[in-house]
């Protein structure tokens, strides 16, 4: 690493006016949450020692362990294993699993708490219940403890960190699901292939849980949705790689965040990547912006935080001098460098900072770096031609369990289910009675109190809340005046408070 | 005694309508689902006793059927022999369409996201337009 000094470097934000308490917790039903013991600050309590965390573990690994006396297996992960996949397809099972999968496959790994945090389930913050334990002793789950590495003896009462397995298992589940289920773990991409870096994949996923909570955001998306492949509109770069995070504005605007702990070798090419990519695809068209978030080990020597800081400003700074963009669109307007510090300065805690997502763009001359509120329309605006576009994302997302489950029901993700079966399957044909005398029914209508029939909830994919299996009431044919069938609620639960006032506004 | 002469040449014409059906399949002439819209037909009623397995089987797909039935089957959340799985049971009314969509659902593939640039766009999806 060189040491160029770069005298323009801005000092670090750390005199907040305001701080916020962040309010991810484990929730306890739909809408409700409440701290738990087992709920840790990612950055600051779960990584703050300087250690090598080693990776997860898997049951074959965790019996050897066990065999040499190395580590105590706790009980439940002694049990025999369930049979995989004939004992999770049961409806009740199954949504939890292809939930938690979805968000495995999209952040690679996540901890106890973000598990229960993304899918709205409180059952998986507990790495020994009965579900999680038959994951792991089938393989489809490897279990990590980012304090003692290997050491699952005490997995019960910290966190613990969940990311796949054997993923030809995935495969085996596969067969056995439906259309939408599939879809929705995989967004019917293929599998990533990237190693998991659970440092870096878990602080990417709380980022997401973050934002998802504290800020108006369309939407969020992990690693596996957004590549360079689905950000690139004109083919800039490569189509390999990409962020380790998009946080979608309300607006349609897309700010990726680029995780930086420490400076390797490819860095600066990440970063020329960045500056090709947008300085190729003007923002109304593409809507593409970047932070790079400076989040090192807080325990780190103060030198090392303050050179890697310092070189992530070097590397933008160098890189924007080649790609200035229009002057309609300047490129240096979407290019953003802010600390984890700044954003979330103590334990728990959140400041004004990543309330506007304030980062150091290179737009100025003397001094060149200028702090901008990148969250904030008027500092930050975006004006396509087609915001529907833009905006598609956001109902998209929905579809995928990767995406926090109170972002996903308010777009009725069964609707758009039952909508693109339909596109995909037709109505369904009515075949000619047996007897010419009787009259030909409309397959779907139904008679009397019964009513129409209702799309089997399988076929709708997973739900989008912990109880929503039996009230996915979307109809085999559409209503009158309802393009997509929805039948109407039955359960208050579906429809809470914050819709209702939202439909009526 | 009885003349069955009508009924025994109405049996043997749907024998006949089966069997040509059944060597269409074989012979790649048509596929499982011309069969399936063929059936829909007035005139060819007597294809709705012939199962899914025997359509997938005469196609030449049989390892393809056990996929597709266990995903037809498990979204409907039933057990059924096979030779229940009939043409008039895939499109009998009283289901309201529920078999028919677990038959289309299973037939998807699971590697094509509904537009290409799936979830950032949806404008190849037919869904939205």
């Amino acid at each position: 690493m060189t040491t160029n000094r770069t005298p323009q470097l801005p000092p670090e934000r750390r005199d907040h006016r305001r701080t916020y308490p962040l309010n991810v917790r484990v929730p306890k039903g739909p809408g409700v949450y409440h701290p738990t013991a087992t709920t840790h600050d990612i950055y600051y309590e779960t990584f703050d020692e300087v250690v090598r965390h080693p990776g997860a573990t898997s049951i074959q690994k965790a019996r050897e362990r066990a065999a040499q006396g190395d580590l105590k297996l706790p009980a439940v992960y002694q049990r025999e294993a369930p049979r995989w996949p004939d004992d999770f397809l049961r409806a009740s099972r199954l949504n939890r699993v292809l939930s938690l999968l979805g968000v495995l496959t999209s952040f690679r790994a996540v901890t106890n708490n973000q598990a229960a945090a993304f899918t709205g389930d409180p059952s998986l913050a507990n790495p020994r219940s009965d579900l999680i334990a038959g994951l792991f002793t089938c393989g489809v789950l490897d279990l990590a403890h980012p304090y003692l590495g290997y050491s699952l003896g005490v997995a019960g009462g910290n966190t613990t960190a969940y990311q796949i397995g054997d993923p030809a298992l995935l495969d085996e589940l596969r067969r056995h699901l439906t259309w939408a289920e599939w879809f929705a773990v995989t967004g019917n991409r293929r599998r990533p292939t990237e190693a998991v870096n659970i440092r870096h994949d878990i602080l990417a996923a709380e980022l997401a849980l973050r934002a998802a909570h504290g800020l108006r955001v369309g939407t969020v998306l992990g690693p596996h949705f957004s590549r360079f492949a689905d950000l690139n509109i004109w083919n800039a770069v490569p189509k390999k790689g990409g962020p380790d995070l998009t946080i979608v504005r309300d607006d349609g605007l897309r700010i990726a965040i680029e995780l930086t702990s420490s400076i390797g070798a490819d860095f600066e090419q990440k970063v020329e990547r960045w500056a090709r990519l947008l300085s190729g695809n003007a923002l109304d068209l593409s809507g593409q912006a970047v932070i790079f978030l400076v989040a090192p080990s807080p325990s780190a020597d103060p030198k090392y935080i303050h050179q890697v800081r310092r070189m992530t400003y070097k590397h933008i700074k160098d890189a924007m001098s080649d790609r200035l963009g229009s002057s309609r669109c300047r490129t240096a307007n979407r290019i953003g460098i802010a600390t984890w510090r700044e954003w979330f300065p103590f334990e728990g805690v959140a400041s004004e900072h990543f309330a506007r997502l304030t980062a150091d763009r290179p737009t100025g001359s003397d001094p060149r770096w200028e702090p901008c509120n990148m969250w904030d329309p008027r500092a930050l605006p975006f004006d396509p031609d087609d915001r529907n576009a833009m905006r598609e994302i956001i109902p998209n997302a929905a579809l995928l369990t990767q995406t926090p489950a109170h972002l996903r029901w308010p777009h009725q993700p069964a609707r758009q289910v039952a909508a693109l079966l339909r596109a995909a399957a037709g109505e369904p044909p009515a075949i000619p009675p047996r007897r010419e005398r009787s009259g030909t029914r409309r397959p779907g209508v139904g008679q009397g109190v019964a009513g129409n029939a209702l799309i089997p909830p399988r076929i709708l994919g997973p739900a989008d809340l912990p109880k929503r299996t039996s009230a996915q009431l979307v109809l085999g044919r559409p209503e009158d005046g309802d393009a997509f069938g929805l039948a109407e609620p039955r359960f208050g639960y579906l429809f809470p408070d914050s819709v209702a006032r939202r439909k009526a506004a | 005694m009885n003349d069955m002469a009508k009924e025994r040449s109405a049996l043997q014409r749907a024998r006949l309508v089966r069997a040509e059906m059944i060597v269409a399949l074989t012979q790649k002439i048509l596929d499982v689902d011309d069969v399936l819209a063929e059936a829909l037909k007035p005139a060819n009623k007597a294809l709705g006793t012939l199962t899914l397995n025997q359509l997938w089987r005469a196609a030449g797909k049989r390892s393809e059927w056990r996929d597709v039935r266990a995903r037809m089957l498990g979204a409907l959340g039933l057990e059924c022999p096979d030779s229940k799985l009939t043409i008039v049971w895939l499109f009998d009314p009283k289901a309201g369409g529920r078999r028919y969509y677990a038959y289309r659902d299973a037939l998807r593939p699971r590697t094509e996201p509904p537009s290409t640039r799936f979830p950032w766009s949806s404008r190849t999806s037919s869904a939205y337009d």
